[in-house]
């Protein structure tokens, strides 16, 4: 049990070594093919990934400190590394999907000036998110959040020639950092109450009721707001889509929104234990679904509707952690992964085809005769997303809506909400991007299905959105194998008909509605959009939120100039001020001590000689 | 009689001090410096024929050695400066500063 | 007796090969067919063989009548024999008197820690500072004179003190033995003696001949200066901490005083424009710490770990000194202005600085930032609160120039007078290795225990 798998070192060497061997040898020499050394080390990930999975699955886990770096007395400063069920599931998600959107990049991205740039910060990401995963202690894991939150900010600012992708960035990176300094006062608490940032200390401590306990719990939520789109934070994730597509794939899928749930999971047994949180994380998470899902119906902009679709699915797994199933959340992460990236990496085919960065639905149309794979893949994914049988996330939904029907009331509702809700904006997309094409639309003739190294990871992240919802009895049983927390995850229900029957029902409903709404001869979708243009900008504005922040924001700002100017300015500058002009005064004073005289040096020291004497003197 | 060697010993050594401390010639502070280091090998001496221990004797005499490879030094340094052009006084010396 | 005898020879093997090795240099300066390459080498390898010869010294804290050998003494000795061995590749003597030199300051600085006796202490500190007025005075700069004149009779006045401290000592106890002294005269003797310490390390207000010596030599030789004298004063220090009670007034006497000699060096560099000056009076500032943690040491009773942090501050400051003079001297700048827009021109020269800078100022990972830890964390436990609360201070404001040196070399535009000139190789490598080991250091606090197992306890 304590010694160390040696695959799990080659998580991070292997990228350790391919970065080194891109920077100091391939960019260099040939920039073009920085990419070699990174995609074998995406292999090597991902075979140990899997194997660290079978490791797991065989009831051998693994918690091994490896490093130590600091320490004072009890307290220290340690790296190590956890193998768990928790853990290896999310990471083998992460490396394989990861792994097939830094080879499909490769296709994407070829030709751009900073091919190799973009190529050693995707790996970095994806690194971090890797650390992130196998942390075993609180400080560790919140370097690799920040990490991960950096490489962020470089590459949704990549084209930073572009004012968007720069203002996005920059936007992204403060949001970003209001819910890091959240954690990072989380951090701060455990270590004070609990002297101890070990994941392992949720093994032995009885959590007794403190005044620290619930404002960790609401902290630690606020974070995972941040790092994962929920509710009052969610607005810098639609806007994140000015980076490159791979970028937005691997942001959404697997590397970064992901962590704040994963946050979530693993501290369940801290949160679990404040009363009232729980029921609070349900809520945020409900509000964000159902919310972003009415946004994404909304949207015309492919990648956008994406975006908000993943809100959305963000917020339902809020949803099931805070209903208590945290292990349907896992589920659904991992479901979600993979439906999601196929999902991105579709739109991005359609907008490598037509040369745009942005393409809208209501602009192309028809498009299965000329991208007869993509169509294939997105269609799996898009039924997948809805929650259709047999696609994997019938399963992981069906999870989570079986847990809002236990808890019944206005769960229950929420839950057939969110489904319906999520079927019909994602038909709605795939209905006017590949049927068709409208009168309204242009016609496709000029695009073209993507080259193989494009269409190669996307066949195979289709097939995981198809098939990885069968594996659903492996992965429960993984979950709770290896190093487990004192508190136990629930299982996962059996599937019950009636909930399945239910979601389906709604989810086919909502299909049959869209189809005629966005099919039918005078088509609403252009209809509403047209005769309400105020509704429109309503939308468009995520329903006025966006003001209510831009506005919040605005107020924030005028109030802290009031109070800037006055404390800022008057106190607080001018004590700072003060200090300098101190700091000065004395320095200069200190320097003309120093007047070259050697004698008023010598008394200098017959001073601090007889000043000694003195104390000596007085004892 | 101890105390007869203590006034003596912190006349002489405040003397030193105040040569060191008060005078403009180098080669003036240099005499200072020295008193002061004799003064303190006289005071060892002194202590050490008084209380019987042989330990001072010793240490008065290696003091001696030692102060006077100090004043070679020194001897050394303030012949330089003096063959520099300036003259051996603080006054020359005030570039260094701030 | 023979026992004895054989303890003895064992603790002064080092400072044989030293002066052995300074005959040798001597003799084949003499000889005038060696050339001054084979009398640098004689130098280097005197001090090598000396390092290895203590390496061999028995693990185990020995009391004889004139020598002492413990851990600290032993772990010290090795910091400032490394010291030396860049002073003697890099500097360029006119004749085979300096590399003499500088293994006769080396042999009073072993007699310093291995001494036992306050007369042997003395003898080491005149051994070790005669030569090294001499040194300063062959510096290359027009300065060097005058810095040497200050500096000769700076340090003649603390050794006089030092002696009629020694002289008091010796009436009050009787004996010249490193145990305390009853009455006010022992009082007063140790005061004044702990003020000759004072002065060697650069303590505030007895500091000014620091900046003017740093300034005005060699920047190979101020670098020595700031790593190895400043080891040699630190154990100085230490070997007359056992002379005070810990209850005594002494101690906080020292604290007090290092809390001054932080703030006082920490604010004036704030303003320094030559950057040997600048490095002078940071290496104040970190004397300052060390005393505190001298303090630390002695307030706890001596206690191991206090003096593994100590012990480790010095290691660490041997590097991160050491690198920045030595970078002073392969970069060939000598002012502030000269580094305006420095990473721009030289990239590589700019990171190594900002390397050691980083360091200097302490920002965690590095070596600075373990060394201050530690000193906090020992003064913390010998509850010398007010002292590192300032000392925290302190340390704030040097951040002011040291991260202000960083904003120089990479957000301001090129001066008026930017830095062509460009020092010998071997000075590029050594500031280089400088430079890695103070982060490598940081990251691997611990390596110091590799040198004496388990001896200060940075092992978990």
């Amino acid at each position: 049990m304590s010694s160390l798998p040696p695959a799990a070192l080659l998580l991070f060497l292997a990228p350790l070594a391919a970065l080194a061997a891109a920077f100091f040898i391939m960019r260099p020499w040939k920039p073009q093919w920085t990419h070699v050394p990174i995609l074998i080390s995406c292999g090597v990930v991902t075979a140990a990934a899997a194997y660290l999975a079978a490791m797991v699955y065989t009831g051998r886990g693994a918690d091994v400190t490896l490093y130590t770096w600091m320490f004072a007395g009890k307290w220290s400063v340690p790296f190590g590394v956890r193998i768990d069920g928790i853990g290896v599931s999310v990471l083998c998600m992460v490396a394989l999907v990861g792994a097939l959107i830094q080879l499909y990049s490769v296709g994407y991205m070829k030709g751009d000036p900073g091919f190799s740039r973009f190529i050693m910060l995707l790996h970095l990401f994806y690194l971090s998110m890797i650390g992130l995963l196998v942390s075993n202690n609180y400080v560790q894991f919140y370097l690799f959040w920040e990490l991960v939150g950096a490489c962020s900010y470089f590459l949704i600012g990549f084209w930073s020639h572009k004012e968007a992708a720069r203002k996005a960035a920059m936007q992204a990176f403060l949001t970003l950092r209001l819910a890091d300094f959240g954690l990072m006062l989380a951090v701060l608490l455990i270590i004070v109450q609990f002297r101890d940032t070990h994941f392992a200390l949720f093994h032995a401590v009885r959590f007794f009721p403190s005044m620290y306990h619930p404002l960790i719990g609401l902290l630690i939520l606020w974070a995972a707001a941040g790092k994962s789109a929920l509710f009052p934070l969610y607005f810098w994730l639609p806007d994140a889509m000015e980076g490159p597509t791979p970028v937005s794939a691997l942001m959404h899928a697997a590397t970064m929104v992901t962590a704040g749930i994963f946050l979530l999971v693993r501290s369940w047994p801290l949160i679990s234990a404040v009363p009232g949180l729980p029921g609070l994380i349900a809520v945020v998470g409900a509000v964000t679904a159902i919310f972003a899902a009415v946004l994404a119906f909304t949207q015309t902009d492919l990648k956008r509707i994406l975006a908000y679709s993943t809100v959305s699915h963000l917020g339902l797994m809020a949803f099931a952690v805070g209903l208590g199933q945290i292990t349907a959340a896992v589920f659904h992460l991992v479901t979600h992964g993979f439906f999601k990236a196929t999902l991105f990496l579709c739109a991005g085919n359609i907008a490598h085809a037509s040369g745009k960065s942005a393409v809208s639905v209501s602009e192309v149309g028809g498009l299965w005769r000329r991208m007869p794979l993509t169509f294939a893949a997105f269609a799996i994914a898009a039924f997948s997303l809805a929650g259709i049988w047999p696609c994997a996330g019938f399963f992981s939904k069906d999870a989570i809506l079986d847990a809002a029907f236990e808890r019944g009331g206005w769960a229950w509702a929420a839950g057939l909400a969110i489904a319906a809700a999520s079927a019909a904006y994602i038909f709605r997309m795939l209905f006017l991007t590949f049927f068709g094409p409208r009168p309204e639309q242009s016609p496709a003739r000029s695009l073209h299905e993507a080259p193989p190294v494009m269409a190669v990871p996307v066949a195979f992240l289709a097939l995981g959105a198809l098939a990885v919802g069968w594996a659903r009895e492996d992965l429960v049983a993984m979950l709770f194998c290896g190093r487990q927390s004192a508190v136990a995850a629930p299982s996962l229900p059996e599937l019950a008909p009636k909930v399945a029957a239910a979601g389906l029902g709604l989810a086919a409903l909502a299909a049959g509605v869209v189809f005629a709404l966005t099919m039918g001869a005078p088509s609403w979708d252009w209809h509403w959009r047209r005769r309400r243009p105020g509704l429109a900008a309503a939308f468009a504005g995520d329903l006025g939120w966006r003001r209510v922040v831009a506005g919040f924001v605005a107020r924030t700002l005028r109030v802290a100039d009031v109070v800037g100017r006055v404390w800022d300015h008057e106190t607080w500058d001018a004590a700072i001020e003060k200090t300098a002009t101190a700091c000065r005064a004395l320095s200069r004073g200190g320097s003309a001590m120093a007047s070259g005289g050697l004698s008023e040096s010598l008394w200098w020291l017959m001073i601090g000689a007889a000043a000694l004497l003195a104390w000596a003197g007085l004892r | 009689m101890s105390g007869v060697v203590w006034s003596v010993s912190a006349a002489l050594f405040l003397l030193g001090l105040a040569g060191v401390a008060l005078r403009r010639q180098l080669l003036a502070m240099f005499l200072g410096l020295e008193l002061m280091v004799l003064t303190a090998a006289l005071a060892l001496g002194c202590t050490a024929s008084l209380s019987g221990r042989g330990e001072g004797f010793v240490a008065a005499l290696l003091v001696l050695a030692v102060a006077a490879a100090e004043a070679v030094v020194g001897l050394v340094l303030i012949l330089r400066v003096r063959s520099s052009g300036r003259p051996a006084e603080t006054q020359s010396l005030r570039e260094l500063k701030g | 007796m023979n026992g004895i005898s054989s303890a003895f020879w064992d603790l002064l093997r080092p400072q044989a090969a030293l002066a052995v090795g300074a005959l040798a240099v001597l003799a084949a300066g003499a000889s005038r067919r060696a050339s001054l390459q084979v009398v640098k080498g004689l130098a280097l390898a005197a001090v090598v063989v000396a390092l290895l010869l203590l390496m061999t010294v028995r693990l185990q804290v020995v009391c004889l009548p004139l020598l002492r050998s413990d851990l600290l003494g032993s772990g010290l000795q090795a910091v400032f024999l490394s010291a030396a061995i860049p002073l003697l590749c890099l500097m360029e003597p006119a004749d085979e008197v300096p590399p003499a030199l500088v293994l006769g300051s080396l042999i009073g600085m072993g007699l310093i820690a291995v001494s036992g006796n306050l007369l042997m202490l003395f003898i080491g500190l005149e051994l070790m500072s005669v030569p090294a007025y001499l040194l300063v005075a062959r510096s290359r700069s027009p300065q060097a004179l005058e810095a040497s004149v200050k500096y000769f009779f700076a340090g003649g006045t603390a050794s006089a003190i030092y002696l009629m401290g020694m002289a008091l000592h010796f009436g009050a106890a009787g004996s010249l033995v490193l145990a305390p002294a009853p009455g006010p005269a022992g009082a007063a003797g140790l005061a004044l003696m702990a003020a000759a310490a004072f002065f060697k390390l650069g303590a505030v207000p007895m500091h000014f001949w620091l900046p003017d010596v740093y300034e005005a030599s060699d920047p190979e030789l101020a670098g020595f200066f700031s790593t190895g004298l400043k080891a040699a004063a630190v154990l100085f220090l230490a070997r007359l901490a056992p002379m005070a009670a810990p209850a005594g007034a002494l101690v906080p006497a020292l604290a007090w005083f290092a809390v001054l000699t932080i703030l006082f060096g920490a604010v004036v560099a704030l303003r320094q424009q030559n950057l040997q000056r600048l490095l002078a009076y940071s290496s104040i500032s970190h004397a300052g710490f060390m005393m505190l943690a001298v303090a630390a040491w002695a307030k706890q009773g001596l206690a191991a770990p206090a003096a593994g942090a100590l012990f480790f501050y010095l290691a660490a400051y041997l590097f991160m000194s050491g690198g920045a003079f030595l970078w002073l001297k392969a970069a060939g700048v000598r002012t502030r202005a000269e580094l305006l827009g420095l990473a721009k021109a030289r990239p590589r020269d700019a990171a190594v600085l900002a390397a050691l800078l980083l360091a200097l100022a302490g920002i965690p990972p590095t070596a600075g930032f373990a060394a201050k830890f530690l000193v906090f964390w020992e003064a913390f436990k010998a509850g010398l609160y007010a002292p590192l609360l300032l000392a925290g201070l302190g340390a704030l404001i040097s951040l002011g120039y040291y991260l202000g040196l960083i904003r120089d070399m990479y957000f301001d535009e090129a001066g008026p007078e930017p830095a062509k000139a460009v020092g010998p190789t071997p000075a590029r490598w050594f500031a280089l290795g400088c430079a890695a080991a103070s982060v490598l250091l940081g990251l691997t606090p611990w390596l110091m225990d590799w040198f004496r197992p388990g001896m200060f306890g940075l092992r978990p």
